[in-house]
């Protein structure tokens, strides 16, 4: 009987780890492409120290760059950016963030209040399968589920991604234990220089009024941050196209509530000129995101704007800092320059 | 013992089953130069058949989920989405009152041409005074026809996303 038990506990064990090994090959590795799921999970490797946290969607990781608002303000910032960030993920992801470190500010970028409902399971799956196991990683899986998905395939990875067994490709093996970094404190940098060559708007739509599910998480960010004395900044990045369009009707409902709750709120699309964006060189993709020479021209006028408005400290005195952000500065002009000779190459 | 490789068994045979979605095919559609267009079909067999008098526009999505794109006619804008590395017809946007809805609608046609063409119990009225938005529904699909002073200035077949 023993023997038994005995065989039947190894058995167990033997499959347990095959499951294991298997969930870890079949997961995406998001290194070589589509980078922007492995941004989420590097912020575990950044915590603390942070001055100001970005939250929300791709408007964030492109538009922003920590090391530019370092060398130039003395600013340490972290970005906690993905791919189409619904704003109830941003407010578990801040949730979760809070658990870590409390920054001065927290930055939210305000296009994802037109999604009030769950959108898309790819872009679920690089924010959410990307965050560590805790009450909030769970509550913004219940939240963003859509119909199609079920909790157990978050548990269990496996049971979405077995489908990949004919996909395999080298990085599943060479990623099968641990990643390369791809960003820069959740900066994802871009070199690409595709000019924006239409004005396109949005189409019309049935109904302009943000949901109130967007509200409800909107109110939840500002309590949280009122309860952990940080100031929140509401921000609409500067890049507009029909597909991601921001309508004025969404900008006069954002003014009033930050007027309503004495938010500060920035729509950067009214600052074009002063940021000094040249829509022929400034973005990687016609216009929908800034690429590297814009994300630094938007972070110097941003940096200038929270040492102004907000009186943060210039923190380039602390020789501990200055020493993690040297490295964190080399890394950077590491990659640009890496980056920018292979688009000559191409 | 049985009893765990059975449980194990079974659930390898969950892992491995796999289901795909099928679009809908009872949408709307509308004719432009003879060619059916049929909201949510695939894209590049209508391409084809309207000729290569269109300009064209992409968009990538963000973390590169495919792209959207525009074919825009001298009378219509044709927008797709990527499913599955296949383009499908996401919605067509009138351009000018020569092209019209099988039940004879364009540009310019009023509100009293709308509720004539379709019956008032199958429309839905949207907006502040009611006649600002006027949907017409069928299947995964739906026309939009946004008015102002009494008439369209705004028409659209469009597949029903939310």
């Amino acid at each position: 009987m023993r023997k038994r038990i005995i065989s039947a506990l190894l058995v167990l064990i033997i499959l347990i780890f095959i499951l294991g090994f298997l969930q870890l090959l079949f997961v995406p590795k998001y290194m070589s492409d589509i980078k922007e799921g492995a941004l989420i999970s590097e912020y575990y490797n950044n915590v603390g120290n942070n001055d100001v946290i970005f939250i929300g969607d791709c408007e964030v990781y492109e538009s922003f760059v920590p090391v530019v608002m370092w060398e130039e303000y003395g600013i340490t910032s972290y970005i906690r950016g993905s791919a189409q960030q619904l704003i109830w993920q941003s407010y578990y992801i801040l949730e979760e963030t809070l658990k870590y470190e409390k920054p001065k500010a927290v930055v939210f970028n305000v296009l994802s209040m037109k999604y009030g409902t769950p959108q898309n399971e790819a872009y679920n799956r690089m924010t959410l399968d990307q965050m560590k196991w805790s009450d909030s990683k769970i509550k913004a899986i219940k939240a963003s589920m859509t119909e199609d998905e079920n909790l157990i395939s978050y548990i269990f990875p496996i049971f979405r991604y077995h489908s990949r067994w004919n996909q395999l490709e080298k990085d599943d093996f060479k990623y099968l234990f641990s990643r390369d970094k791809v960003s820069h404190n959740g900066y994802l940098m871009q070199v690409g220089e595709v000019p924006k060559t239409s004005d396109r708007e949005g189409k019309p739509l049935d109904n302009y009024e943000f949901s109130e599910v967007s509200y409800k998480y909107l109110d939840d960010m500002r309590k949280l941050c009122e309860d952990n004395d940080i100031e929140l900044i509401l921000i609409k990045a500067p890049t507009n196209s029909w597909k991601y369009y921001w309508y004025d009707e969404w900008d006069k409902q954002i003014v009033e509530y930050s007027e309503k709750y004495n938010l500060t709120y920035y729509n950067f699309l009214a600052h074009i000129d002063e940021i000094g964006i040249d829509w022929n060189t400034d973005s990687y993709d016609g216009g929908i995101h800034l690429n590297v020479k814009g994300a630094e021209k938007l972070s110097k006028f941003f940096g200038k704007l929270l040492l102004e408005d907000f009186n943060f400290e210039d923190r380039r005195t602390d020789a501990q800092l200055v020493s993690i952000w040297l490295k964190k500065s080399e890394a950077y002009y590491e990659e640009k320059a890496f980056l920018y000779s292979m688009e000559e190459n191409k | 013992m049985k009893k765990i490789l059975c449980f194990f068994i079974v659930i390898l045979i969950f892992i491995l089953c796999s289901c795909e979605n099928n679009v809908a095919e009872n949408n709307l559609s509308m004719l432009y130069r003879d060619v059916n267009i049929q909201i949510g079909a695939k894209a590049d067999a209508v391409i084809e058949k309207l000729g290569n008098d269109y300009s064209y526009s992409e968009t990538e999505s963000c973390a590169y989920q495919g792209k959207d794109k525009i074919y825009q006619y001298p009378d219509i804008d044709i927008y797709t989405y990527p499913k599955n590395n296949v383009d499908y017809i996401l919605s067509v946007v009138f351009l000018n009152d020569t092209v019209e809805t099988g039940e004879k609608i364009t540009i310019g046609s009023s509100t009293q041409d709308i509720i004539k063409a379709y019956g008032k119990d199958n429309l839905i009225f949207l907006g502040a005074e009611g006649y600002e938005n006027i949907n017409y529904e069928k299947g995964d699909s739906k026309i939009r026809m946004f008015m102002r002073e009494g008439e369209i200035y705004y028409l659209e077949y469009t597949l029903i996303t939310e």
